[in-house]
């Protein structure tokens, strides 16, 4: 029982089953991205317009797979459900393997047995320092050719291995070495901290996974919409109000928006205000636990907040300007023709059914008035960046809108997520995880200093080509650096 | 605004690419070293126009070119020159000039159909430090797995060539290594700048890390999608031939992600 228990643990943890794990969470958010564009989110609320459409089948289908919000969907949750356990186990089971592996780097068990490898050379001591042909002969070579071994004496062994091992240090590389009557072995690594870096990169994915089921569960969010000069009661903290002492947009010149600006203040029971300050875009405003962020604005149509009007009285030449609030007639000098404001508009349009806002930005504000005169009212509209539109009334008066303040409700989302400092620590680990992997580079290479010469050899490597080129370099200045080239110590 | 000398640079080093890459073809075709430096050369003067443009671009604007679609596309091909520029003065294979300057092309094409007026006014939810970290980041990760996806396609070619062609083309160790290299400088820049910094910066202007916007989920396919081929190619499977086709289906993932925002809609909906 126990070898079937280890087996399908074996089996959880496998590398084999973390592709499977992966790649089914990737199908899983490539069919959620896909469905979101087929499927509206207000599917459920249409249901007849689309059984009449796609027929009873798929619409069963599409309710069933909760397709119209995939990724609440149980499918996408087991999916993720799925990749963080198989995170979280091969991380408990593989935290020493992950974290040091590339730490560990054993010496080279024999003199001239630096393992089976696909790169090495070997040089003679003796035939380094005299420099003739050293890149040529090999110490096998060197015996052969003239009968005798050219050994060194212990003291020049360690003195040449120094020099050997400051080679390697000054390009990255940390060398361990080991003396014994047969020479020194040694083991050079450098790119040590990868290891640690994947563990790094794994716990921060698994942290952020955690940071966002915490966020998902415990976090909240609501709108509020508030008028300037205006209060509503703080969402989910009946002791506390928010109120809106002002709220403006700032444009350049050119009139393009610059900035959302709501000013705040959070008012306790007793009316005195425990915080307060600028709301912005991307500058979210504090209260506890809790943010508020300004999320958008809207105007009612119907409201403006300040309105004048220049007139010209054309019998009289008389001139002046006039402010106007809604619904409240008002007379213009001393004439007998007065103004009433009826509606304001934020961005004009004229359509089939008359004139309506394309949108809450006041693009281009519109004010609608009746004039009345000698018992006759007339209506009509007037513009503040197109005044060449303003309609010409049959009274003796010429209107110009110069200024049209609407009434702005500001947006502001108020939310709180118990989730968000693990998943910024998350986002921490796993980058400097990311970074420790990708910047490190891990090689080995393996050696033995004996008291005839030297053999260095190394592995497979990933990168072939950038380390048979490394490796030649590494051969090339030993080579100089014991030879005649590099000096004597 | 759209005939500044930011556009008529962008449409100079279009052309010269354009050069480059016909340059190239002939030296795929010839294989005469002076063809070679000479496409070389186009390609160097092609790469010097598209940054004077994108500099042109960033002082007429008074804020780095990231903010548009436009703007993204040209940043993100300047990045895949610089790369292809890198690569080729590291190895001095000047044949993958034949791959990557029309992948480049494609890239420019894309982005002379897109609106290119300029705003000196970074919309409200733009002016964030996050949009430069996010964008800059993102936009070489992507430049990465272009070139992945280039020194790809040579690999494949490379795979059905005769022999005198094999000697010609890079060989497929060091092809291998430029993919290998690429995804694993563009999987890290991809993860942090894209990801990373996209969701704290979201959680700075919208409150929330992660909205299932479009453009996220596509990131999010995008990064299961190179978590998978690394996760596997780090361990010594998907290699050679595999990896070369997983680069080039993972860059026709990336354009749809890319992309995606002009069909789908969503937060990230910057034109």
């Amino acid at each position: 029982m126990n070898e079937e228990r280890r087996a399908a643990k074996g089996n959880f943890i496998s590398n084999r089953f973390a592709v499977i794990v992966i790649a089914a969470l990737f199908g899983a958010s490539l069919a959620g991205w896909i469905a979101t564009e087929i499927v509206p989110p207000d599917f459920p609320e249409r249901g007849d317009f689309f059984r009449e459409a796609w027929g009873g089948g798929a619409v069963k289908l599409v309710t069933a797979l909760h397709l119209y919000d995939p990724f609440h969907s149980f499918w996408y949750r087991f999916a993720l459900a799925l990749f963080f356990a198989v995170l979280l186990l091969c991380i408990a089971s593989r935290w020493r393997q992950l974290s040091l592996k590339s730490w560990r780097v054993p010496l080279p068990a024999a003199s001239g047995d630096p393992g089976a490898k696909r790169l090495s050379f070997e040089f003679s001591w003796r035939l380094l320092e005299s420099g003739d042909r050293a890149h040529k002969d090999p110490i096998v070579h060197f015996a052969e050719r003239y009968g005798r071994a050219e050994s060194i004496g212990a003291d020049a062994l360690r003195g040449y291995f120094s020099r050997v091992a400051a080679i390697f240090r000054k390009r990255g590389y940390r060398v361990v070495s080991h003396e014994s009557a047969e020479g020194i072995a040694f083991a050079a690594s450098a790119g040590r901290w990868r290891s640690p870096g994947t563990m790094l990169f794994h716990v921060g994915l698994l942290v952020i996974t955690i940071g966002g089921v915490i966020g998902s569960y415990a976090g909240w969010r609501e709108m509020v919409f508030v008028k300037e000069g205006s209060a509503v009661p703080f969402p989910r903290d009946a002791s506390l109000t928010l109120r809106v002492d002002d709220f403006g947009i700032v444009t350049t010149e050119r009139r393009e928006i610059r900035s959302f600006v709501s000013t705040v203040s959070i008012v306790d029971a007793r009316g005195k205000a425990v915080a307060f300050g600028n709301v912005e875009v991307n500058h979210p405003m504090k209260v506890g636990a809790r943010r508020i962020y300004q999320s958008e604005f809207t105007i009612d149509e119907n409201e403006f907040a300040r309105a004048r009007v220049e007139y010209s009285l054309s019998e009289r030449g008389a001139r002046g300007s006039l402010d106007l609030s809604p619904a409240e007639p008002v007379s213009i000098g001393d004439s007998t023709i007065t103004i009433t404001a009826l509606r304001f508009i934020p961005d004009f349009r004229m359509g089939p059914e008359g004139a309506f806002s394309a949108s809450s930005f006041p693009s281009n504000p519109a004010l609608e008035i009746e004039v009345a005169s000698g018992g006759e009212a007339e209506r009509g509209w007037l513009f503040l960046y197109h005044k060449d539109f303003n309609k010409r009334f049959a009274a003796p008066v010429d209107l110009v809108l110069t200024r049209c303040e609407p009434v702005y409700y500001t947006g502001l989302e108020v939310s709180a997520n118990p989730g968000a400092g693990v998943l910024l620590a998350g986002f921490a680990a796993a980058t400097l995880g990311l970074l420790l992997m990708y910047a490190c580079n891990p090689r080995i290479v393996k050696g033995f200093a004996r008291p005839d010469g030297i053999v260095v050899a190394a592995g497979e490597h990933r990168w072939r080509t950038s380390f048979e080129l490394e490796f030649a370099g590494l051969r090339e200045a030993i080579r100089k650096e014991i030879g005649h080239e590099g000096g004597r110590s | 605004m759209t005939s500044a000398l930011d556009t008529r640079l962008f449409w100079f080093s279009f052309w010269t690419y354009l050069a480059a890459f016909l340059v190239f073809s002939v030296y795929a075709a010839v294989r005469k070293r002076g063809v070679g430096v000479t496409a070389t050369s186009a390609f160097l003067a092609a790469f010097a126009l598209h940054t004077a443009g994108l500099a042109a671009r960033w002082i007429m604007t008074g804020h780095p070119p990231f903010s548009t679609m436009y703007e993204y596309a040209v940043t993100m091909s300047w990045a895949v020159a610089l790369s292809f520029i890198v690569v080729m003065a590291r190895f001095r294979r000047m044949v993958l000039g034949v791959v990557v300057s029309p992948v480049l092309l494609i890239v420019l094409v894309i982005a002379s159909l897109l609106p290119k007026e300029a705003s000196k006014q970074l919309m409200p939810a733009l002016q964030s430090y996050w949009f430069y970290i996010h964008v800059t980041l993102a936009a070489c990760a992507e430049g990465a797995f272009i070139v992945a996806a280039g020194a790809g396609i040579i690999y494949l070619i490379r795979r059905g060539a005769g022999a005198g062609e094999k000697d010609f083309l890079p060989s497929r160790d060091l092809l291998e290594e430029i993919i290998s290299r690429s995804l694993r400088i563009g999987y890290p820049l991809f993860t942090i700048g894209a990801l990373f910094a996209g969701a704290i910066w979201a959680q700075y202007a919208w409150g929330r890390f992660w909205s299932w916007d479009p453009k996220e989920t596509g990131s999010l396919v995008l990064w299961l999608y190179y978590t998978l081929v690394l996760h596997q190619n780090v361990r010594g499977a998907w290699r050679g031939k595999t990896l070369a086709v997983l680069s080039i289906v993972g860059l026709a993932i990336a354009i749809v992600s890319f992309l995606g925002n002009l069909f789908f809609g969503g937060l990230h909906s910057y034109v």
